[in-house]
């Protein structure tokens, strides 16, 4: 009777097999990678906000201080969005009449809020406090990269806990002198 | 605890305005946020964040504000201090400076916050069923029909409230109050009346106590005034040093209460048999030569049986060796004579103006106005115009021969202004949403007399009116907030008339609310000292209660419950599922009987028992309780609540004030019990109370202890292992308990469980043995004596958890915490099964429900856990790393006594203790450096960081022989 | 013990190669009976009602098992020990008997291997299944995560996970390497080009060379080899996620070899329930003999002895600790305690059942034996309820005690493992040579030779 398979069988037969083995492999393999990519890390990707502010415009060209508008972020666990009254502190003046600002004129004289979109955001089970890294010298530009120069802000950092982990095993020198920088590592020093 | 500042009081309501999100805004962030727990460690990009508008002067997002406010429970104050996270308010806590807390809270207190957020509250006003509104309502307070108005309210403590009822009664003349309060205190005043002429308080200063005697008194649980004096009491009863002489206690009553629990000399006796105890004991008195006005001949008639004998000849005998140091104390529930007789006793062994001082009563109209008997009488005969039912449940909470259901129906109008729909609303025509003290304006005074205020922290969550608010609409001063309305009267009271009134009584309005209560307006103590003779009415009521009982019959003994009082708690979950002190019962209440007389009746745990009192049955499942009175049976009320508008409350348990007689005395004198077929399966967190002889739960009598001081060395000190023990270095955290002055209130349990998010799980999760409470009070009995260890996660330095965890979920830090890491955690539950303290909860289903207004009070410094992962006690760690981040910001150490946990702080006797072992002189330390310190388990090697100290008790060597009293 | 071999053969009469293959080959053509029908349709409900159990826990939570605390493990867990135990049997017969050179093996090791698989199937559920977030299992084997945590080696399952998967494998590769020769000749006889294709696919091309052969043999070998320790190393693990912890009941030394005994035992157990109807059922009486039956039937009376001893020096040492909760745990607690009746159950069944087995005549008695090897799985699964729950209600703190009943749920899921497990067995009977063709005819060969041998000096 005919043989029931053909000799080129054997290759395709073989082929397979080791089709199989590299698939299996890049089964594996893929999340782990994937995990690391900003794709799913939400890394570098601008995130559009309700009005058009511009980092580069305010901390780059007119020199404002981060913590004018983020007071929170030298005492206490959140750097804090700024309060309409604030923009309106200097938009009371300047650009009063711009259309750009009309979101936070009409949130202002109606006390809703304007509705920002977050940009770091950190699961609800990890505690993180913004005065405790700033007073230890940990600058800003450290996890927030250099808003100076971003038009649209976008996240910097993966905020993976092994990024986190990379400080906290071994801290670096501390940004201003004077202050110390110790490596935490206890996992309810996030984690409550 | 950062304290209120002054500054902020003031401005509040204007803040609230601001901070305020309407509801479903906060339920959306809320859901928002849930739902980015459950996306696990990626993020959800693009989450919305909201700044608010306007600044707020004193408020930094994430930090939490605290404000001084009072509960006020059956007319009295309490002070507490609220922890308010961007206007949500959070956790309570007592108020250090207030007398009638220092610091203490009661279970019930803890939990009044989840009430706030109750998802069953009332919400709208309703006309016959139909909505409608408030401003309507008030328009029909402005103007009622003919006929007199009878306000019925809980007692009242409040100048602003006394005002405005001045004011109705001028606007309408005949105007009758009823002051309802099934669990009051009108015997006490009547017993006053008795001794003194005039309803006076008892103020105790157990402080310069060494003897106290409890008549029916649970004067360290339930009693108005219970956390002070626990408070009080425990400094003379810890002990220091075995040197030290702690304040001996002697107690007679049917149930054991946190009181007899702790009593050297506990006398379980029927409710009834009580009165005769005390007569006997001032005639003895008499005997023994000390000034006792002449008895009644009824009074040699009580024959006391032998042993109860000897146990009264005994106490007179303390009582008078202690002279000035002494004191007795009478329950509420015991008829005024019984009072009264107290009283004397008191002034025969010098307490009166010692340990006993007495004062002007905190209530006003202490001995009430009109009683629900009249009103149910005025409201057959037509002779009630309008019933205006405010803040109280008539309806469930009475007599049923008084049928006040039907009563209230026969009035022209009448209106419920209730926090919850409930039994009485359906009797009404009006129902009015009444708003929480945490959003209402209010004033009351502490059992001292102390003014005490009620400011709200956030606005009303459904636009309800106060109780003031009504009653301004009943005195026709429409339109006025309750601000307004408290301010009024203060303004001359506050600050004296003058060129700078304006700006001095603004000053002093704000360090008020600052403080919650008003320094030195303690009522003053009067030279008060009761009639050489017996008054005649007195007598009389001698004459008709001491004779003794026809027969033998079973008395009924009806309590308050400690988790639900008289039912008005009774939709809070919270306290349903917290375990009874001493039954360890959850979501029920039950009838409490003797093992003797359990025996005797072949009644099981859970049998239904039918108890017939007269015409008046109820079916109600037994427990046997160790420690019981054999002569009494105990029903627990405010349980067995028809009120579908209550899902949690609704037919749990079953309803005492069936059995109720008309005089609504709690002490029903005669009651038949009979087995029926069925058994229901209770819902107990404890099955067993004895330990097996396996030294737990240390006890030593003081001369044994003193004898041999050493006697828990086998239970501490280093144990040899092979494993190398890690040396830390830094602050190391630990606590230490100390047993002898624990009442096992459950007030801590509560404290956690606010604190720290901790889920109810319902009847059925606790029968199956899956109740989350992190802290546990467990009970062992032996002979009838009681000793409460609060267990909680030890935090072991080798911990038999940690190793067995695939995950590193559970782990150890340098600072000696037994961490947990519930995002990590799988759940396979081998910690639990490794723990021999058996302290780990697990996430057995999705507990945490998100979506109702009680996640509102969730704690946002304390994960919300999700199914299927394990928790247990964590020390407070986010108090921990808190003050650690606020230190390390002030380049600073951690300051001794600077981290309180959630269950220290509430504790009323202050009997656990916290802290960093480097801090040495603190009590912590200290008291784990006494020789009755020990550890659980010791011999496990686990090396706990919770230490406990031995409960020493002092019996009267008179007494004390090795079996105890019957 | 090696009874006289002439008194009861291991291959009963002299069928030529020919027929032997003929009639090992006969299940895979042949139509499946009624019996088989039945038996097939009750276990395919059974493993939907499996599925559905399980879909309704993950979705519902662990909650909607009757597990509480102190009692956090339960059927869960005593079902994976029962089935990974069920799983021992097969790779004892075929590895180690192998290397021992024990003849009878061959008849039902193919068998006993598949068993092997389809238990271990079971067992490898419960892992997953019991825990609270099963979607994060993976947290359990070391793999570079962004998290940068690793798992913990002190404790015993991260090893658990390894050894089963590793326990899987081998199993599956010894069990496959054996099948290959015969796939080859189903290939060449089956009656269908489809089936021929399909076995063809399996065959890997075998066409049985010398050279194929001995690279074969050594192949064999080598795995034999690597699966013998397993066998032993796989239970020992298991063992110590009791043996490591400090509960009363659990904390012992003994538990490793305990445990692997009492795998042992419970494998030939459940070996002799589906040989024996097996062998009626598809006429091979021939071929597995009652001396197989009975040379398990021994077995099982050794490893029930070892068994006996366990429980002897678990009692011993409780006592001898002198711990209170030891001794409450085994003197009031097992015998006395909530359950107590499991415990009795268990002493019957594995002690007092594989006595019967001093005798040849019972050992012989096929309906005795099929019985016995019933009684002796329950008993199985009644030791570890005993370990694991009553252990568990019975700990140092007396106010932590408390009781333990399943759901409906949990016997569900009991069930479906049983039904899921049959399902895959009665497929694989009607799908493969269940004993080991190529074997069969070798050892015929062997044993011709032999009485030939025998008769050679007259």
């Amino acid at each position: 009777m005919a043989a029931l398979f053909p000799p080129w069988a054997n290759t395709v037969y073989r082929a397979v097999l080791a089709a199989g083995l590299v698939g299996a492999t890049v089964v594996v393999a893929a999340p782990m990678v994937l995990a690391r990519t900003s794709y799913v890390t939400g890394e570098d990707q601008p995130i559009e906000q309700p009005i058009e502010f511009d980092h580069r415009h305010h901390a780059r060209d007119d020199g404002i201080d981060c913590l004018y508008c983020h007071p929170g972020a030298e005492r206490t666990a959140h750097a804090g969005i700024p309060t309409t009254e604030t923009c309106m502190g200097c938009h009371g003046q300047v650009w009063n009449q711009s259309p750009l600002l009309e979101p936070v004129r009409r949130s202002y004289f109606s006390g809703e809020p304007i509705r920002w979109r977050r940009v770091y955001d950190l699961p609800d089970f990890v505690y993180f406090h913004h005065g405790v890294h700033v007073q230890a010298g940990v600058a800003c530009a450290r996890c927030h990269g250099d808003v100076a120069n971003m038009p649209r802000v976008y996240r910097a950092a993966p905020l993976t806990m092994t990024w986190c982990l990379d400080c906290h095993r071994d801290p670096p020198g501390p940004a201003h002198p004077g202050r110390r920088v110790t490596a935490i590592t206890t996992c309810s020093a996030c984690h409550r | 605890m950062s304290s209120p500042s002054p500054s902020l009081a003031e401005p509040l309501t204007d803040v609230l305005t601001r901070v305020e999100i309407r509801r479903r805004d906060a339920l959306k962030l809320l859901g928002a946020g849930i739902a980015l727990a459950k996306a696990g460690c990626m993020q959800a990009p693009g989450e919305e964040v909201l700044p608010y508008a306007h600044k707020m002067p004193e408020l930094s997002p994430g930090a939490p504000l605290w404000y001084a406010t009072s509960i006020v429970l059956d007319g009295y104050a309490t002070g507490v201090v609220v922890e308010s996270h961007e206007g949500r308010p959070t956790k309570i806590e007592g108020n250090p400076a207030h007398p009638a807390s220092l610091g203490g809270t009661s279970a019930i207190q803890q939990a009044s916050i989840l009430d706030l957020y109750d998802p069953d509250r009332a919400r709208v006003v309703e006309l016959a069923g139909m909505p409608s509104s408030w401003a309507r309502l008030a328009e029909q307070l402005g103007a009622l029909p003919p006929g007199p108005l009878w306000l019925v309210l809980p007692p009242q403590s409040s100048p602003l409230v006394a005002g405005l009822i001045a004011r109705i009664r001028e606007g309408h003349p005949g105007t009758r109050v009823v002051y309802h309060a099934p669990l009051g205190r009108g015997a006490a005043y009547r017993g006053a009346v008795h001794a003194f002429g005039a309803p006076l308080e008892v103020q105790l200063d157990l402080t310069r106590a060494d003897v106290v005697v409890a008549l029916d008194a649970d004067l360290l649980g339930a009693m108005h005034g219970a956390v002070r004096w626990a408070r009080d009491f425990a400094a003379r009863r810890h002990l220091d040093a075995p040197t030290d002489t702690p304040v001996r206690l002697y107690a007679i009553e049917p149930m054991v209460t946190p009181t007899g629990s702790l009593a050297d000399h506990r006398l379980a006796a029927p409710a009834r048999d009580v009165l005769p105890v005390a007569t006997a004991l001032l005639s003895e008195l008499g005997r023994r030569g000390r000034p006792v006005p002449p008895l009644p001949p009824v009074a040699a008639s009580v024959g006391l049986p032998p042993e109860r004998l000897r146990w009264v000849r005994a106490v007179a005998d303390d009582l008078i060796a202690h002279a000035g140091r002494s004191a007795v104390v009478v329950g509420d529930r015991q008829p005024a004579a019984c009072h009264a007789l107290g009283h004397w006793i008191n002034a025969a062994v010098g307490a009166l103006g010692a340990t006993v001082r007495l004062t002007a009563a905190a209530l006003d109209e202490p001995l009430g106005d009109a009683t629900l008997a009249d009103l149910a009488a005025a409201a057959r005969a037509g002779q009630i115009g309008t019933a205006a039912v405010l803040d109280c449940n008539p309806v469930y909470a009475s007599p049923p021969a008084l049928a006040i259901e039907a009563a209230l129906r026969a009035v022209p109008l009448t209106v419920h202004a209730t926090p919850q729909v409930d039994e009485t609303s359906r009797a009404c025509q009006w129902t009015a949403p009444l708003a929480h003290y945490l959003e209402a304006w209010g004033d009351a005074r502490a059992l001292d007399g102390t003014v005490s205020f009620v400011q709200p922290l956030i606005r009303p969550l459904y636009g309800s009116p106060s109780t003031v608010e009504i009653l301004a609409a009943l005195a026709g001063l429409r339109g006025k907030t309750g601000r307004a309305l408290l301010r009024e009267p203060w303004r001359p009271r506050l600050a004296a008339a003058g060129p700078a009134f304006d700006q001095a009584f603004e000053r002093a309005w704000t360090a008020a609310l600052g403080d919650g209560f008003l320094a030195g307006t303690a009522a003053p103590a009067l030279p008060a000292t009761p009639t050489a003779a017996l008054p005649a009415a007195l007598v009389a009521e001698l004459d008709r209660v001491l004779a003794p009982p026809a027969d033998d019959r079973l008395e009924l003994a009806l309590a308050g419950s400690p988790a639900v009082h008289d039912g008005r708690f009774a939709d809070n979950a919270w306290l349903q599922e917290l375990p009874q002190p001493m039954t360890s019962l959850t979501w029920s209440n039950a009838l409490l009987v003797s093992p003797r007389l359990a025996d005797r009746l072949d009644l099981a745990d859970g049998t239904v028992v039918r108890i017939r009192s007269g015409d008046r049955t109820l079916l109600a499942p037994a427990l046997r309780v160790p420690g019981h009175a054999d002569g009494s049976v105990t029903l627990e009320l405010g349980y067995g609540r028809r009120a579908p508008d209550q899902p949690i409350a609704d037919g749990v348990g079953v309803d005492g004030f069936a059995l109720l007689g008309a005089d609504g005395a709690l002490i029903v004198p005669a009651v038949d019990l009979a087995a029926t077929g069925q058994r229901r399966r209770l819902a107990r967190t404890q099955l067993e109370l004895d330990d097996h002889g396996r030294d737990l739960a240390l006890a030593a009598r003081l001369d044994d202890y003193r004898r041999d001081p050493d006697f828990t060395r086998e239970h501490r000190g280093p144990l040899p292992s092979l494993l190398p023990v890690p040396e830390r270095t830094g602050l190391q955290w630990a606590m230490t308990i100390d047993t002898t002055i624990c009442t096992g209130c459950s007030a801590c349990v509560i404290a956690c469980q606010a604190e720290n998010n901790v889920p109810v799980v319902g009847a059925d999760g606790v029968r199956r043995g899956r109740a989350m409470h992190w802290l546990r009070i467990d009970r062992y009995v032996a002979r009838e004596r009681v000793v409460h260890q609060p267990m909680l996660c030890q935090h072991c330095e080798m911990a038999p958890c940690e190793y067995v965890c695939p995950v590193y979920a559970t782990s150890h830090s340098p600072d000696g915490l037994n961490e947990m890491t519930y995002n990590r955690c799988v759940g396979t539950r081998f910690c639990s099964n490794n723990c021999p303290y058996k302290v780990r909860r697990f996430n057995w289903f999705h507990y945490n429900r998100p979506e109702t207004t009680a996640a509102l009070q969730h704690n946002p410094d304390v994960t919300v856990r999700d199914r299927g992962v394990m928790e247990k006690c964590t020390y407070c760690v986010q108090r921990i790393r808190g003050a650690e981040i606020q230190a390390r910001m002030e380049r600073r150490d951690v300051r001794p006594g600077e981290v309180v946990t959630a269950c220290q702080q509430a504790c009323p006797t202050g009997a656990i203790q916290f802290g960093a072992l480097g801090h040495a002189d603190t009590p912590m330390v200290k008291w784990r450096q006494q020789p009755r310190a020990y550890a659980v388990l010791h011999d496990l090697g686990t090396r706990p960081r919770t230490m406990y100290l031995a409960a020493i008790r002092n019996p009267n060597p008179a007494l004390d022989n090795d079996e105890d009293e019957p | 013990m090696t009874p006289t071999a002439a008194a009861d053969p291991i291959l009963v009469g002299a069928p030529t190669p020919g027929e032997l293959q003929d009639q090992l080959l006969a299940t895979t053509w042949g139509q499946g009976g009624r019996g088989w029908r039945i038996a097939f349709a009750i276990a395919g409900a059974l493993t939907l009602l499996l599925f559905g159990c399980i879909a309704y826990t993950v979705a519902t939570g662990i909650g909607v098992w009757g597990n509480n605390v102190p009692v956090a493990w339960a059927f869960g867990i005593i079902n994976f020990v029962w089935w990974i135990g069920i799983g021992h049997a097969g790779t004892f017969i075929s590895a180690i008997l192998y290397l021992l050179e024990q003849r009878w093996r061959t008849s039902i090791n193919r068998f006993a291997e598949a068993m092997t698989l389809f238990a271990v199937i079971q067992a490898g559920l419960f892992p997953l299944l019991h825990l609270g977030r099963p979607w994060f299992a993976y947290w359990l084997f070391p793999y570079p995560s962004v998290m940068g945590v690793w798992p913990q080696v002190r404790s015993a399952l991260p090893w658990d996970a390894a050894a089963i998967t590793t326990y899987f494998t081998v199993s599956l590769l010894f069990w496959f390497l054996g099948l290959v020769p015969d796939l080859a000749t189903l290939r060449d006889h089956a009656p269908t080009r489809r089936r021929r294709i399909l076995y063809g696919l399996l065959a890997l091309g075998w066409r049985g060379s010398a050279t194929a052969w001995r690279h074969y043999r050594a192949a064999y070998l080598i795995l034999a080899g690597i699966a013998t320790p397993l066998v032993v190393s796989v239970h020992s693990i298991v063992s110590s996620d009791f043996a490591i912890g400090l509960t009363p009941g659990w904390h012992s030394t003994i538990f490793p070899p305990f445990f692997v005994a009492g795998a042992i035992y419970s494998g030939f157990a459940m070996v002799l329930t589906l040989v024996i109807p097996t062998r009626a059922a598809f006429r091979l009486k021939n071929v597995i003999t009652v001396r197989h039956l009975e040379l398990c039937a021994c077995l099982l009376l050794v490893t029930g002895l070892l068994v006996a001893y366990g429980y002897t020096v678990e009692y011993f040492i409780a006592w001898y600790s002198g711990d209170e909760a030891e001794r409450y745990q085994f003197f009031h607690g097992r015998p006395f305690g909530p359950g107590s009746f499991v415990f009795w159950a268990m002493l019957a069944c594995n002690i007092l059942t594989p006595q019967l087995f001093w005798s040849r005549r019972l050992r012989r008695n096929v309906r005795v034996l099929f019985v016995a090897s019933i009684l002796i799985n329950v008993g199985m699964w009644a030791e570890r309820f005993v370990i694991i729950v009553q252990s568990l209600q019975r700990e140092y703190l007396p106010s932590g005690w408390r009781g333990y009943a399943p759901t409906w749920v949990d016997l569900s899921i009991l069930a479906g493992t049983l039904g899921f497990f049959s399902l895959l067995f009665l497929t694989f009977l009607r799908l493969l040579p269940f004993v080991a063709v190529a074997e069969m005819k070798e050892l015929r060969a062997e044993l011709a030779h032999e009485d030939a041998a025998h008769r050679g000096p007259a």
